[in-house]
């Protein structure tokens, strides 16, 4: 870069490096960008640039969650649905996670490569296939699993995501420190509570965020299996999509934005935190 | 009546990797009541192996292991009330000084009073003022501090043994020699039997009642600090103690009321006092300090040629090449030699204290 006789060169190359960032990050976040926009639209209709700005399709939602009239578009009932599948999902995932993921990284056992590969490769099934899947699992059975069914979906596809996190978090323990608790007089379910799990703790709340997250925008796997009761909020965004078209929905949109935003900042002072402590 | 031994191991062998690493070979060792005793070697002869065992991390190959006369086969490691103090240290580094010292009594389910006040005694047994260091985290602790640490989170449980892996491996020579004296006036105190594993021979004879020589799994000779050092019974276990002259018999000129005559393979005639039979093949061993140099001949001496002169802590050290090719090491409180190298100077050797040993 300061390389007198290669200026040329440089320019070049700083041309690239900032043409593709700005491509890359124009083609991520225009889209997100348009949404934040429109939903402080001051209109009755999808304009873009906006006629001006307002917080009316705002107000309108805070209206449809909390007023008098909340249970009519059933938008606050679809995001209670979903925090609790996104709250269950996370659950679920951390208690069949962190066990799974300390038998991952202390012990040897047959099929334990197999088990890596799968947690270590990014998403292998199509999700519409589990969908599917899924979804004819539960029409042979002729049972109605209500919210659970959608829970289980996604904690198949969350597993990996907080498995990932936690084995990360549980190498970095140093065996001897569990062998030390041993001979203090720790019997091996208090070394898991006394050792393993303030240690991992950074790990399994990062991974649990990320499931939740991950749970709370998941859209394919929901579309397979909601029912009229069970109905998250990526369903009726898209049912809303599809007939109103209304700037809430917009509004709406807006504000999981925000709550994923928040998740990862959640997640990232976790791991800073953590990660200076120890 | 006599009491049981604290610690009885029998036959001890454990193998690695099928069989391929005798990483412990078929060892015995007792410890008595308030005793402590070393098991020193190199590295990798299976010291930590050995202790792993008998804490119950790891399992034998074959033989027993007793504590306090019963045998501890299949019971797991927070059953034996054996204490362990790792070469890594292992302190928990997610809880403060004071929670470190008390895990193990609350382990032991004992309530919140009397753990405080153990633990507060605990910290002012090694040193650490329970006022300035309870609160701290071990990241803020010196490396002797966090050595402190361990050895009360340890000591507070009270167990029947403890076991220390070379626990001051970390630490400078002056601080570990200050160490050893401290956990060894402590050890008595507390009247507990330990084992201290090390590699370093002057931490071991400052610290045991008795010493253990291992080397490549197996024990090549026990017995008291001063008994090992006077009498080695192979060159490993004399080199291992410090520098150690070995010259090679070739064969044994006169032999007369335990004396004998032998004759190095480089032709020197050597006079042994107390050793009977001389198998074939065997050496003289002696050590420095027990020759003596001279600038003129004083009559029935080797003499040789000067190579190097060293002087070290109040010590004079001389390497004397010998017509045969043999160097000899000489030592000396006082600077007996005013020569340079290439002098010509004479040795002889305290035939009391020269041994013959078979390998
Ligand atoms: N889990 C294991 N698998 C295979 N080999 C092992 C294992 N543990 C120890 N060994 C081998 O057993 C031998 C003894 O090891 P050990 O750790 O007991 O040595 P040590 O005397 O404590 O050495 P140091 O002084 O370096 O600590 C070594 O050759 C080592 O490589
Ligand atoms: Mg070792």
């Amino acid at each position: 870069m300061s390389m007198p006789t290669a200026t040329g060169r440089a320019g070049i190359e700083w041309l690239l490096v900032k043409g593709t960032t700005c491509l890359l990050l124009t083609l991520m976040l225009a889209p997100i960008c348009m949404v934040l926009v429109i939903s402080f639209t001051s209109g009755e209709t999808l304009q873009f640039p906006p006629p001006a700005l307002s917080l009316r399709w705002y107000q309108e939602v805070w209206a449809m969650l909390v007023g008098p009239d909340a249970g009519i578009g059933r938008l606050r009932e679809s995001l209670l649905v979903s925090l609790e599948i996104a709250v269950l999902t996370s659950l679920v995932c951390v208690l069949a996670g962190v066990p799974a993921s300390y038998a991952l990284v202390r012990y040897r056992f047959a099929g334990k490569t197999l088990i890596e590969e799968l947690i270590g490769l990014p998403v292998v099934f199509p999700a519409v296939v589990l969908g599917i899947a899924l979804l004819v699992l539960v029409s042979v059975s002729g049972l109605d699993f209500g919210i659970f069914q959608i829970v289980v979906a996604h904690s198949i596809i969350g597993l990996p995501f907080l498995m990932r996190n936690c084995m990360a978090a549980m190498r970095g323990i140093d065996p001897m420190l569990e062998e030390a608790a041993m001979t203090l007089g720790a019997s091996a379910p208090k070394v898991f509570r006394e050792i393993v799990l303030p240690l991992a703790s950074g790990g399994i709340a990062s991974g649990a965020i990320l499931v939740f997250i991950l749970s709370f925008n998941e859209f394919t796997l929901s579309y397979f299996l909601y029912s009229v009761d069970v109905f998250p909020l990526s369903i009726w965004l898209f049912q809303q999509a599809n007939t109103s078209f209304s700037p809430a929905v917009f509004a709406v949109s807006s504000l999981i934005v925000v709550v994923n935003v928040a998740a990862v900042l959640v997640v990232d002072t976790v791991i800073g935190s953590r990660g200076s402590a120890a | 009546m006599k009491q049981n031994p604290v610690l009885e191991v029998r036959n001890l062998s454990r193998t690695f990797a099928q069989g391929a690493v005798r990483a412990v070979d078929h060892i015995d060792l007792d410890v008595q009541p308030g005793e402590i005793i070393s098991i020193l070697g190199p590295s990798g002869c299976g010291k930590t192996t050995t202790m792993r065992i008998i804490a119950g991390l790891e399992s034998p190959t074959s033989g027993e292991v007793r504590i306090l006369g019963k045998d501890v086969a299949g019971k797991p490691p927070h059953k034996r009330n054996v204490g362990l103090v790792f070469q890594s240290l292992a302190i928990f580094p997610h809880m403060s000084v004071k929670q470190n010292v008390a895990f193990g009594l609350r382990m032991q389910g004992l309530d919140s009073k009397l753990i405080e006040t153990k633990v507060a005694k605990a910290l002012e047994l090694v040193q650490l003022s329970p006022e300035k260091f309870a609160e701290r985290r071990p990241s803020e602790l010196s490396g002797g501090q966090l050595q402190r640490v361990a050895l009360a989170r340890t000591l507070v449980t009270e167990p029947a043994l403890v076991l220390f892996d070379e626990p001051m491996a970390a630490l400078d020579r002056r601080l570990r020699d200050y160490m050893a004296v401290e956990l060894r006036a402590i050890q008595k105190q507390l009247g507990i039997a330990a084992v201290y594993v090390t590699h370093d021979q002057e931490t071991a004879s400052m610290m045991s009642d008795r010493v253990i020589i291992m080397s490549a799994g197996k024990i090549l000779q026990a017995g008291t600090p001063e008994e090992i050092y006077e009498a080695p019974n192979s060159r490993f276990v004399s080199d291992f103690l410090g520098d150690t002259n070995t010259l090679r018999i070739a064969r044994v000129l006169d032999q007369e009321d335990g004396t004998s005559l032998v004759q190095t393979d480089a032709g020197l005639a050597i006079r042994v006092a107390n050793c009977s039979a001389i198998a074939e093949g065997a050496f003289v061993i002696f050590r420095p300090e027990q020759t003596v140099v001279h600038s003129a001949d004083p009559g029935g001496a080797f003499e040789g040629k000067v190579v190097s002169s060293q002087f070290r802590s109040g010590l004079y050290r001389w390497q004397i090449v010998l017509p045969g090719g043999n160097t000899l090491i000489a030592q000396s409180t006082e600077n007996r030699l005013a020569s340079s190298a290439g002098d010509t100077a004479w040795v002889t050797i305290d035939s009391g204290k020269a041994r013959i040993v078979s390998q």
